[in-house]
């Protein structure tokens, strides 16, 4: 399990998670900011900082944005 | 290589990266060095794993999961350590620390470590259950 960042970061790309991230987790794409899974170790300081309430709980994120769970999976597979 | 044995090299190097953000205490400095060195051996036999065919590749496969079981229970030791460790520095109350805000959690910079080490140790062991599971799948198509 892990964070995921959906659809309002890609009008943003504010970058607060990336500066609370304790192990350097958060990547930039060209649209959005990307958690890696396989590293995020689900402290939960990148919700709490971020200004558009992009970033949920993999278990929580609403149906509408569940898309963005498999577009971080594919973005760490092809970078 | 297969997609399997990269998945494995990236769970391996995705691991060593959170190992490296731990700020353990000192007395945990050995047990921590340990299981670097251990998870950087096993990356290390991924590769010659790739050249391997049949029952050689079987045989790696089954020695790395033997290994990468005595890692996790290192793992494991440290885990229980470090959960003591932020339970104390919580005064036992763990639940009322996280209800705080993130600020708030942060300016208690040692039991905001001992949370974030905690944290680590659990994906690590996550981790090193993911390898497992990418080992048994090669063995079974061996």
């Amino acid at each position: 399990m892990a964070f995921v960042i959906t659809s309002p970061c890609m009008q943003e790309k504010a970058a607060d998670c990336v500066d609370v991230c304790p192990v350097d987790c958060i990547a930039k794409g060209e649209d959005q900011y990307y958690i890696d899974p396989d590293i995020c170790i689900d402290c939960g300081a990148c919700e709490a900082v971020c200004p558009v309430a992009a970033i949920y709980y993999e278990e929580d994120v609403p149906e509408v944005e569940e898309k963005f769970i498999q577009k971080a999976i594919d973005f760490f597979k092809n970078n | 290589m297969s997609d399997a044995l990269r998945r494995l090299e990236i769970l391996m190097g995705d691991t060593l990266q959170i190992l490296d953000h731990m700020k353990v205490n000192s007395v945990h400095n050995d047990i921590l060095r340990t299981i670097k060195h251990s998870i950087k051996e096993q990356n290390n036999k991924v590769e010659a794993l790739s050249k391997h065919t049949g029952e050689q590749r079987i045989q790696s496969a089954v020695s790395m999961t033997k290994q990468l079981h005595a890692i996790n229970t290192k793992v494991q030791q440290l885990e229980t350590q470090l959960m003591e460790e932020y339970k104390q520095a919580t005064g036992n109350q763990i639940e009322s620390y996280e209800q705080m805000a993130f600020e708030e959690q942060v300016e208690q910079k040692e039991t905001y470590h001992n949370k974030i080490d905690y944290l680590s140790a659990t994906k690590i062991q996550e981790n090193i259950n993911r390898m497992n599971e990418v080992l048994y799948s090669i063995i079974s198509s061996s």
